[in-house]
């Protein structure tokens, strides 16, 4: 494998690991909005 | 009648809502036509223009379709007409018409779509019973498959078998659909989209843990992520790009605005729609472009697998995985159960999706003729059922080709195309920004706003005129088909379709008339 392939690969698979990560985390600690 | 809809049915917990939306987004394309399109547009430098169309057209068009739902929603609206409807505050008469796209289409999808996923349930039960195992090589694989697909060849497994699967698939999702959206819906996605995330991890740890045979498992992952950079400037690999974010995300189709119109009007769909993409990725850059791909190389070489993935996702995910289960090392049990966890992993990835693909319908037939959840899901799986066994019976002919590419392929930009306009320029941008704002938990970065009115749509048009002259035209003129005798067949799967339209629109029609608005 290249390293440019490697690296490449690494920072597309980290970056979207850790937004999905973040979102759902953050999902997970939101409460739901009161009903009106 | 529609207000009453919505208050009776509602997501029952936020991360249910979160992995049904997934579940809609994370289907076949996720893990057979990712890594294809990866591989036949230059690898890495396909993956260039993929995460820019991610941040141009697919974040964007995810946050557009939550925000069109939720205010659809609000106003007592399931379904798309009536959601365009109320984004033009009811000025435009034709706007509604047009919705009937957002109804069609995804009913389209859902039939042929549906008829593919109970394949995949077939191709569990034979890779548990080793019914295909001895047929080691890729020819051998094809016709077998290609028997399976055309009930009048019994020569592998008979007629009955794919119409058995065929019928228990709709008939399983007809009793999902019928029990509602906390009931059915969110339930079949708070359990299978965690075995579906746990199935594709054990196999990429297998895949990843494969002795080097024709190739490595570093080589199908180099084939995968090495850029070819003169490929950079091809006009055809950005399309490319830009369309499979359409098919992975299922913007453009009409299901999510169903999904999210089942939201409280003070729910977020900020980061919820954020979540939703990210998961998506997820599911396709980590686990999709980890498994087949790779795979495939190490048994075939970096030159077997290119064949083979230029002759399509079936060839890749059933032909080749099929062939690929059986060299496994170790004993053949181990081959079966890997087998069984791949054709199941991607049961479950359709039928999530098929489930949401089935839900416009739904919704339409709620809100505007009175109908329960229960009666709308019968109409829909028994219509499902009646024109899906059109394709069992001509697959042979190519008449799911013809579905596939007018509703599932051309149609979602078209649509969403209709819809971007709707949203920045006729509702306007600007209460739009605040529409998507209230109740968010987080804040969309500004630049966003611009993107949404100017980049988005110009991107989208450019997209849809490339794919008209390039595609569309020569496509509809018949001029690319190989087998003429196939032609009259695929002349009556696209009447088919338009005679949905037609009586969709007339629907549309019939319903705005009973409410005196028409």
């Amino acid at each position: 494998m290249t390293p440019f392939a490697l690296g490449f690969m690494i920072v597309s698979m980290l970056t979207v690991t850790c937004l999905a990560g973040w979102c759902l985390s953050k999902i997970v600690k939101t409460p739901p909005p009161g009903d009106d | 009648m529609g207000v009453d809809r919505h208050a009776q049915e509602q997501w029952g917990t936020r991360i249910g809502l979160v992995l049904a939306m997934a579940g809609n987004a994370v289907g076949l394309g996720n893990f057979l036509r990712f890594p294809v399109q990866a591989a036949q547009n230059g690898g890495g430098t396909f993956m260039i223009p993929y995460f820019i169309s991610f941040l141009l057209l697919g974040i964007p068009m995810m946050w557009i379709e939550w925000g069109v739902g939720r205010y659809g929603g609000s106003h007592g609206h399931g379904s798309v007409p009536g959601m365009f409807d109320v984004l033009t505050d009811k000025k435009k008469k034709w706007a509604k018409y047009i919705g009937v796209l957002g109804v069609v289409m995804p009913l389209v999808v859902f039939i042929y779509y549906t008829y593919i996923v109970s394949w995949m349930l077939g191709f569990s039960v034979f890779s548990l019973s080793g019914d295909y195992f001895g047929m080691g090589d890729v020819d051998e694989m094809r016709s077998y498959l290609a028997s399976y697909q055309n009930i009048f060849d019994g020569s592998s497994t008979g007629t009955w078998v794919t119409l058995g699967f065929f019928l228990l698939t709709f008939c399983f999702l007809g009793w999902v659909l019928a029990r509602g959206i906390s009931g059915g819906i969110e339930k079949l996605a708070l359990i299978g989209m965690p075995i579906l995330f746990l199935f594709a991890f054990l196999l990429l740890v297998r895949v990843l843990t494969l002795p080097t045979m024709a190739a490595s498992p570093a080589e199908g992952l180099n084939f995968i992520w090495n850029p070819d950079f003169s490929q950079l400037g091809n006009a055809k690999v950005w399309v490319a790009a830009a369309g499979q974010m359409f098919f992975t995300l299922s913007v453009g189709m009409g299901s999510i605005q169903t999904y999210a119109s089942y939201l409280k009007q003070k729910d977020d769909v900020a980061l919820t729609g954020l979540s939703t993409a990210a998961t998506n990725e997820f599911a396709e850059v980590v686990l999709g472009g980890t498994i087949a791909i790779p795979a495939a190389v190490v048994f075939f070489g970096v030159t077997g697998a290119m064949a083979i993935a230029q002759g399509g996702t079936f060839d890749l995910g059933i032909v080749a995985m099929g062939v690929v289960f059986q060299g496994l090392p170790g004993p053949e049990i181990l081959g079966r159960l890997a087998a069984f966890l791949w054709f199941f992993l991607l049961f479950i990835a359709g039928i999530t999706s098929s489930v949401a693909l089935a839900s416009p319908t739904i919704a339409f037939l709620q809100e505007n003729f009175n109908l329960t959840r229960r009666k709308a899901a019968g109409a829909v799986t028994a219509l499902g059922l009646a024109l899906g066994m059109f394709h069992v019976v001509f697959y042979r002919f190519k008449v799911l080709d013809e579905w596939d590419y007018w509703a599932g392929t051309f149609g979602l930009v078209v649509f969403a195309a209709v819809e971007i306009v709707l949203f920045a320029w006729i509702f306007g941008i600007d209460r739009g920004w605040d529409e998507l704002h209230k109740g968010a938990d987080i804040r969309i970065p500004g630049f966003y706003k611009p993107v949404m009115k100017w980049i988005t749509p110009l991107f989208l048009f450019t997209l849809l005129g490339w794919w008209t002259w390039t595609e569309a035209i020569p496509t509809l003129l018949m001029e690319t088909v190989d087998d003429p005798g196939t032609v009259p067949y695929r002349w009556v799967s696209r009447g088919l379709m338009l005679a949905l339209v037609v009586v969709g629109m007339l629907l549309i029609r019939k319903a705005w008339r009973r409410r005196g608005e028409a």
